[in-house]
């Protein structure tokens, strides 16, 4: 349905940036430059280090290590976020888990799973993508 | 070789919240103010630069329109935090260049009209579109600091201790009441580790600045012009991987190019206005600016050093976390500040004595960059 008066809203990424695999799995995408090598994220279509236009999808490791973290407010409840570092060069801000579970801590490992939009989110964006914890016996939420 | 600059004005109006007043007629006394303490007409005057990130356009022609000092080129700056700094800049370069000889800047900002919470960044970026706000770039940086130094989350308490006690002081100041250990301890989670006291307000501000050439300063009624030695601006670096959240790169980068540039180096700073917005930054800042070394920061905060009555005295004013930081206004109301204490006119939060001061605004929030921007000034009488 058209909203009337409703402002035009750019994509955050004229580029994919989250690939799905068979069985529900996940993967979040990058850029990488042909002509120097570059990684870059959010994916984009020109390199930020050579300008080239000649780019290909870079898929990013299921695993990275959590940089930092803290919590903030999303739908109706606090949830924990930070900067996961992924072993291609790349850092990524992404949502955690809800606050009622265990708090997390800096250089843990993370994996990128998938997360169902939330209605009445408190960001613009459709929040697709989450982190969790990658060692299975401290998944949480 | 360049022309050496000279502040021959300043002028400011308390910082609070004011959505009562349009911004033009909250920042035109502090415009007013500066002009007269020159003594100059205002048609001395041969460019102006306004600072503003959220005030709408041609914030310049707005409050300038009010007295009538129009004609002149108007150049209007968003930088983020460090919008009133770049202006300073600019206009500091135009003066070294020889193409002026007076010079206006003035920086105002009303987050009041905001309603409340905190800055609003571009939706069009990816890590604010996912929710992360400044307070929350801080938090990770504090997270981060406390992880690598091992240190308890309490004494970031300890600045907004001292930022508060300092702002009880400074009749211009948003927050002039003092704040206890267990008060800030006790305030509510904004961004884990930060509470609310471990933040700056938001609110309102305005504050401008008249520098002048050798000439102007000579055709002005001041008689104690205090020197910028030295006006550094950078961008930050896109950097999309991994890179250290806990030291500023970018204000390294600018506080060594300043130093060198004034022929100083830390050491020798009196008294320093710096970007505390949030308790860590004030922390993380000492590191940047040599102060002390990496993970030193509360040892040199707890001793006493950068509080009034010390060596190096940081943010006498109160800083951003009681001065208030009104965006675009900070990097201008800093100058105000160090220029005021330079010629001993800062009442009961006077740095006596001081002899060199700095200026210090960094920020906005985007995506693959540490900072958006930053400013960093010397002055010296």
């Amino acid at each position: 349905m058209t909203i009337p008066n409703a402002k035009p809203r750019a994509p955050l990424t004229v580029l994919p940036y989250l690939r799905k695999l068979d069985g529900g799995q996940v993967r979040l995408l990058a850029t990488q430059c042909k002509s120097c090598g570059y990684h870059t994220f959010p994916p984009s279509t020109v390199c930020p280090r050579c300008m080239s236009l000649d780019v290909e999808p870079l898929e990013l490791s299921s695993v990275g290590e959590l940089y930092s973290y803290t919590t903030m407010r999303h739908a109706d409840g606090q949830v924990y976020s930070g900067y996961v570092d992924f072993p291609e060069k790349i850092r990524v801000f992404g949502h955690l888990w809800s606050t009622a579970g265990a708090r997390p801590h800096c250089t843990m490992q993370v994996r990128v799973v998938a997360a169902a939009p939330v209605e009445g989110a408190r960001t613009s964006a459709p929040v697709d993508f989450k982190f969790e914890a990658a060692d299975d016996a401290r998944r949480l939420a | 070789m360049k022309r050496r600059t000279f502040v021959i004005g300043t002028g400011m109006v308390k910082f609070g919240r004011f959505p009562e007043l349009s911004h033009r007629e909250f920042a035109w006394p502090a415009v007013r103010e500066a002009i007269l303490e020159t003594s100059l007409p205002k048609e001395r005057i041969d460019v102006a630069y306004s600072a503003s990130m959220l005030g709408g356009m041609l914030m310049g022609q707005q409050v300038l329109g009010k007295l009538g000092l129009t004609g002149l080129p108007i150049i209007n700056v968003e930088n983020a935090c460090s919008s009133g700094s770049t202006g300073i800049g600019e206009a500091v370069g135009r003066i070294e260049a020889g193409k002026c000889d007076v010079a206006l800047v003035f920086g105002v900002e009303m987050l009041s009209k905001l309603g409340g919470g905190p800055l609003p960044l571009s939706q069009d970026d990816w890590d604010a579109a996912h929710g992360l706000t400044m307070p929350g770039i801080y938090a990770m940086r504090a997270q981060r600091y406390l992880y690598e130094h091992g240190i308890d989350r309490s004494e970031l308490s300890h600045v907004s201790v001292k930022a508060r006690a300092n702002g009880v002081r400074n009749p211009y100041a948003q927050m002039q009441t003092a704040v206890t250990l267990e008060e800030v301890e006790e305030s509510r989670i904004i961004a884990d580790p930060l509470r609310l006291l471990h933040c700056c307000p938001t609110g309102d501000g305005a504050a401008a600045l008249v520098l002048a050439s050798e000439e102007g300063v000579r055709a002005s009624s001041c008689d104690n012009p205090i020197e910028i030695s030295a006006t550094v601006v950078h961008s930050g670096m896109f950097e999309p991987g991994p890179i250290s959240m806990i030291k500023s790169h970018v204000s390294s980068k600018s506080a060594s190019e300043a130093y060198e540039a004034a022929g100083i180096g830390p050491e020798d700073i009196d008294v320093a206005e710096i970007h505390d917005s949030f308790a860590i930054a004030e922390l993380m800042y000492y590191e940047a600016f040599g102060f002390c070394r990496p993970g030193d920061a509360v040892s040199l905060l707890r001793s006493g050093t950068t509080s009034l009555g010390g060596r190096h005295v940081v943010n006498p004013s109160g800083g951003l976390m009681a001065r208030g930081h009104p965006v675009a206004a900070t990097g201008v109301a800093q100058v105000v500040e160090i220029v005021r204490q330079l010629q001993g006119r800062c009442g009961n939060y006077q740095v006596q004595g001081a002899r060199v001061g700095l200026a210090h605004a960094t920020g906005g929030g985007i995506s693959g960059f540490e900072h958006g921007a930053c400013g960093v000034t010397i002055l010296k009488r």
